[in-house]
């Protein structure tokens, strides 16, 4: 191969591989260069050929000169239009508009219903208004039960044992009665006290109950479950534990408190400095409501517990308002 | 309620290595939540000592100093204290704080730690008290500050550590107990039962106090009438004269009561309130002169007090009383409120030297619902309304009996003690077997083990062959009544955290969820995308905001006791609530759009709770009411389709109460095939202007609302496949200039039926403004034209589409 050959091939591939015009002039340079240019020294070597060359030899050089220019020039349109765009990657498209945001409830609540779904937990509703016998006296509520008094419940006028469900728990017995045992499900929703509000006390909030109603359902799976659900919202090293607390609806019953999250359960103001997150209220279910639902205490036996989901929210967000969920102020929506 | 240590080592003695605050845990995880833990450091005691003055030298600098040569003990040598005590004498006993001590300076500030001190030239081995410098100023009162505590009537040895003399630490530890984690253990209000409890969470042996016999007489004096044995199970009173009220009670008495939260008063009202503290049976005294009749005898009557009535209170408030109220009486008027609080004339006061001592148990319902009724709060209705076990009176007046006769010197019981009589049901002993105890814990628990911890509780224990029969005290027979009761009393005493925790294993069955929840999150995810915010409204709603948007307020359910008048009602819909809430957000932010997903509440004759479905509402605005309006309609009805529901906008007979006639669609399905019937589901429409106004809203706005209970009921549509054409397809745009009263659906399915080639139509652009005329608007299509057999040609689909064109415009001047 002359010189002729490999300077032509030389300079063709380099232009094909080139991808910015700042790389092409260098290559231009480094043909075509007044002083140095390889193939301005083979134009150069013309003049010098003996006569009988000259119109061949220099024809072939003359031939291949076009061919480079011709390349040269390709590329140059090619690079010099994908050069001409200017991108600005931060800018946003006003066609699509802006996106809304989920109550903060919303995104607690899914959270954990996506969790019991996934262990086999059915989701229901319930009524909001319910009656006495659901709400109270089906759960082994006392007469003489101070909740059961106006100044703790809001009561419908007119309508004599109607109020506002005062817990998710007046599902257990509804559900009970109609899909029997087995059952293992959870009900999140909406619950109303009778509270003057601040900024720990709100008349309205939401909660999560929970039941599992089956031949051997023992405190030991109260626990298990307990302790997966805390893994769950705070993490494997999170641990429960639990304290007696009288709830008219379970015996045994407990209240179930997680190490502090925030602290690693050392101490500080979300946990008022003890190390622990009040978060259940639990315990197995009490014969007498399994009797209200119709099934026999002596054959099956169930656990329920319950999560404040207004106040999960309160401690994952760091809010320390209650009053916020109901304002609906965009200022406090728009975060979620 | 606060629980004194010291009180509570009458009946228990600490393990040793045990600190305070693992002390309150301990509780805390057994039995009640203990809020705090406080250290009286009000005095101590250490390294204070009583000394015996052996002689006074002048202080050689000072006139009122003297330098007083005090014996501390035989062991150690005499010191020499500068002091300036105006009563020092030779012979003296008085309180020495020894270097190291810590006392309170002048009996003011925070305790300070008593240094070698050099006073005036002079050096000083320690410090000679005055009674508020080591927290005695209640015992013994200084007549100047500048009095030293005299001891001497004590007769102790010098040496003899301070609180060995006065045998008490001075020290004590106070435990806050969370009232609310007592609600079900009315047992639990007094420091004996509590030092029971902790005997048994502790593990540490309890000792009762037994009090000394009640003095036998056989005087009447004394008659108690109870006129329902359901309003008050017993009440028992007795008569003590020569009880010096005036007089003070002992500084033990005092402190005990002030470290619980209790004013020291006077020895009688002290010693009732000692006793409710220690026993936890509330106990009330009255005057004997101020109650007794004509025959010198008084009369206590436990009865309902008739409407009218009226009685001043210790407090001094005058009521007025009604049939709900048990109130003690005598043979003509009412001296107490029961269980409450007693009344100002009946009351003990400085003149009184003789009482009635009551001692009862009422009907905790009564108590709470009274004290509820008269506004008032007390430790003794706190007490009563947990209902007490009605074999604590006699016990409690026991106590209070022996203490006055041993502190009121002279006093003296005059009466017999007069009992109502109660009939103590006998309390059944409860099984409890292995296996229950097994399968409730889920696993093995010895019955042994469960034994010994019901026994600490007081619990009475037969063991039988694989189970324990047991029979619970008296006073735990209100909150033990099954085994399962047991099983937690085994379980805490235990200690949760040692039972090992398992998952359940469960059957795999088909989800019970209820169908709406799906819906309800696509809703949520779909409205979120479009730029929706979810908001959460209260479910009540005001009478004003509902009037503004024509609800019938007679039919919405109320509230018998809203929590503000304002908000009496159940909301018969979301949107009333929902344009407050926007009118209120959208002054401070452009483009509003907000939803909210939760139940309405309508009555339903059916049902008695009503109808309760769950809805899906929101609202938006615009300053165009026609592209507001088009742009959620759209929304809406892809959201629907997005879920599987073929609903289409129709025109009917319902009118939303917010909307107009003729501003609002109805969200209808006509096919009976998927269940839909002609029902709707809901409805979008634009707010009649007079009600956003009444908002405060000067922008269109347009409100949905979908009823999702009701569309979760109806079956989903599936998706009829058609294999596409081979053949390609043929495009051609289509615009027509018509009056404001042509709908585009017209104009739409005219198009899309006028030939059996058109494939599809669909909308380009619908323009209105001045360049076409006044109430005018240009619609633009694009039509698709295909055919399944062959490849159309351009001339072929030209000739087509004028026609069609050509048609189209003619029907709509005959047939708009």
């Amino acid at each position: 191969m002359n010189r002729l050959e490999s300077t032509l091939k030389k300079g063709l591939q380099a232009i094909a591989a080139v991808k910015n015009i700042k790389k092409l002039d260098d290559i231009e340079q480094m043909l075509f260069g007044r002083k140095s240019g390889e193939f301005t020294a083979l134009l150069k070597s013309i003049k010098s050929l003996p006569d009988a060359e000259k119109r061949t030899r220099g024809a072939e050089i003359q031939a291949a000169n076009i061919t480079l220019s011709k390349a040269f020039e390709e590329k140059k349109k090619e690079l010099g239009a994908a050069h001409a765009i200017t991108l600005d990657w931060s800018e946003p498209s006003f066609d699509v508009g802006p996106r809304g945001t989920l109550h903060p409830i919303t995104h607690v609540q899914w959270k954990l219903e996506d969790f019991f779904v996934r262990m086999g937990f059915s989701v229901f509703d319930g009524p909001e208004l319910e009656t006495d016998y659901y709400n109270f006296e089906s759960l082994n509520f006392p007469v003489d039960h101070p909740a059961r008094e106006s100044q703790d419940s809001f009561y419908i006028a007119g309508l004599p044992g109607r109020l506002m469900r005062t817990h998710t728990s007046s599902m257990q017995v509804r559900a009970l009665r109609k899909y029997g045992s087995p059952l293992n499900a959870i009900v999140p929703g909406r619950c109303f006290r009778n509270e003057a509000t601040d900024a720990r006390h709100e008349h309205t909030f939401h909660q999560l109950e929970g039941f599992m109603v089956g031949a051997d359902i023992s405190f030991a799976h109260l626990k298990g479950l307990l302790e997966a659900t805390a893994h769950e919202l705070y993490g494997p090293k999170t641990s429960v534990r639990l304290r007696p607390k009288y709830y008219p609806f379970v015996e045994p019953g407990v209240n179930g408190e997680v190490s502090c999250s925030f602290c690693d359960a050392n101490g500080c103001a979300l946990c008022k400095q003890t190390g622990y997150l009040e978060i259940f209220g639990a315990g197995l279910i009490h014969p007498n409501v399994l009797k209200a639902a119709g099934l026999d205490p002596e054959k099956v036996s169930g656990l329920a517990f319950g999560l404040g989901l207004t106040r999960l929210a309160m401690l994952l967000y760091s809010i320390n308002d209650i009053r916020l969920f109901h304002q609906s102020d965009m200022d406090f929506l728009e975060q979620f | 309620m606060l629980l004194s240590k010291e009180w509570l080592k009458e009946f228990i003695t600490f393990p040793k290595d045990l600190s305070d605050q693992e002390i309150a845990k301990r509780l805390s995880l057994a039995t009640v939540e203990v809020e705090g833990i406080k250290s009286e450091t009000k005095v101590e005691w250490d390294r204070i000592v009583i000394g015996r003055i052996k002689a006074i030298e002048q202080h050689p600098n000072a006139d009122r100093l003297k330098i007083a040569v005090t014996d501390i003990g035989k062991d150690f040598q005499p010191l020499r204290i500068v002091c300036g005590g105006t009563n020092v004498a030779v012979g003296m006993s008085v309180a020495v704080a020894l270097v190291g001590s810590r006392v309170r300076w002048h009996g003011e500030g925070e305790l300070v730690s008593l240094e070698p001190t050099t006073i005036r030239g002079v050096k000083s081995d320690g410090m000679i008290c005055a009674s508020r410098e080591i927290g005695l100023e209640d015992r013994f009162k200084a007549s100047s500050d500048s009095e030293i505590l005299d001891l001497s009537e004590f007769a102790c040895d010098p040496g003899t550590p301070l609180s060995k003399a006065f045998s008490t630490s001075g020290s004590d530890t106070i435990y806050e107990i969370d009232n609310k984690s007592l609600s079900h253990r009315g047992d639990l209000w007094g420091h004996r039962d509590m030092a029971r409890e902790l005997g048994a969470v502790l593990s540490t042996p309890f000792k009762d106090h037994k009090s000394a016999r009640i003095p036998l007489c056989s005087k009447k004096r004394v008659r108690v009438i109870v006129e329902d044995k359901i309003d008050c199970p017993r009440y028992m009173g007795i008569v003590v004269s020569n009880v010096s009220c005036i007089s003070q009670s002992p500084e033990w008495i005092r402190r005990r009561l002030r470290s619980c939260g209790v004013r020291p008063i006077n020895i009688i009202v002290d010693i009732t309130n000692y006793v409710m503290l220690e026993y936890g049976q509330p106990m009330h005294a009255f005057d004997f002169d101020a109650i007794k009749n004509k025959q010198g005898n008084a009369e206590l009557r436990v009865r309902r007090a008739r409407n009218g009535e009226s009685l001043k209170l210790l407090d001094g408030s005058e009521r007025t009383l009604s049939k709900d109220i048990l109130i003690i009486a005598n043979h003509e008027k009412p001296l107490a409120i029961a269980g409450v609080m007693g009344g100002f004339e009946s009351g003990v006061n400085a003149q009184t030297n003789t009482i009635v001592f009551e001692s009862a148990t009422f009907n905790g319902l009564l108590v709470r619902r009274g004290a509820a009724v008269l506004r008032l709060a007390s430790e003794s209705q706190r007490r009563f309304e947990k209902n007490l076990d009605a074999c604590l009176p006699p016990e409690a007046l026991a106590r209070a009996i022996e203490l006055v006769l041993s502190l009121c010197r002279g006093s003296q019981v005059i009466s017999v003690v007069c009992d109502s009589g109660y009939a103590q049901l006998k309390t059944k002993p409860i099984a409890l077997t292995e296996e229950l105890l097994a399968s409730k814990i889920g696993a093995a628990f010895s019955l042994t083990k469960a034994a010994v911890h019901l026994k600490r509780l007081g619990c009475a224990i037969k063991k039988e062959r694989h189970k324990l029969m047991i029979t619970v005290p008296s006073f735990r027979s209100h909150d033990i009544k099954i085994p399962e009761d047991l099983i937690e009393e085994v379980l805490r005493l235990y200690g949760f955290e040692r039972i090992q925790s398992r998952l359940p294993s469960i059957p795999v069955a088909a989800s019970m969820t209820d169908s709406w929840s799906g819906s309800l999150r696509a809703f949520k995810r779909g409205l979120v995308a479009r730029g929706f915010h979810e908001v959460m409204n209260y479910a009540f709603c005001s009478e004003r905001i509902l009037r503004s948007c024509a609800y019938d307020v007679d039919k919405c359910f109320r509230l018998s006791n809203p929590f503000s008048d304002e908000r009496p009602f159940l909301a018969p819909s979301l949107v009333p609530n929902l344009l407050e809430t926007f009118a209120l957000q959208a002054k401070r932010r452009k483009n509003l759009m907000l939803f909210e997903i939760n139940k309405i509440f309508l009555s339903h004759e059916k049902s008695e709770v009503g109808y309760q479905p769950l809805y899906c509402a929101g609202v938006v605005s615009g300053s165009d009411s026609q592209r507001v309006f088009s742009r959620l309609t759209s929304i809406i009805t892809a959201l629907l389709k997005d879920e599987g529901y073929p609903f289409v906008c129709e025109r009917s007979d319902f009118v939303p109460e917010w909307s107009d006639e003729n501003t609002y669609v109805y969200l209808g399905c006509a096919d009976l095939a998927l269940g839909c019937g002609v029902r709707g589901i809901g409805s979008v429409g634009l707010v009649a202007p007079r009600i956003s106004s009444a908002f405060g809203l000067s922008d269109s706005c347009a409100a949905f609302e979908i009823n999702i209970t009701a569309l979760s009921e109806m079956k989903k549509s599936s998706v009829h496949y058609r294999v596409p054409s081979s053949y390609p397809a043929v495009y051609r745009d289509a615009t027509f200039v018509v009056n404001n009263d042509v709908f585009y659906n017209t104009l739409y399915s005219r198009l899309k039926l006028a030939h059996a080639l058109v494939a599809s139509v669909e909308g380009i652009s619908v323009y209105r403004g001045d360049t076409i005329g006044k109430g005018k608007k240009n619609i633009s299509f694009r039509i698709t034209y295909q055919s399944r057999e062959r490849t159309l040609t351009s001339e072929e689909v030209d000739a087509i589409h004028r026609g069609i064109v050509q048609s189209v415009t003619q029907s709509l001047t005959t047939h708009p």
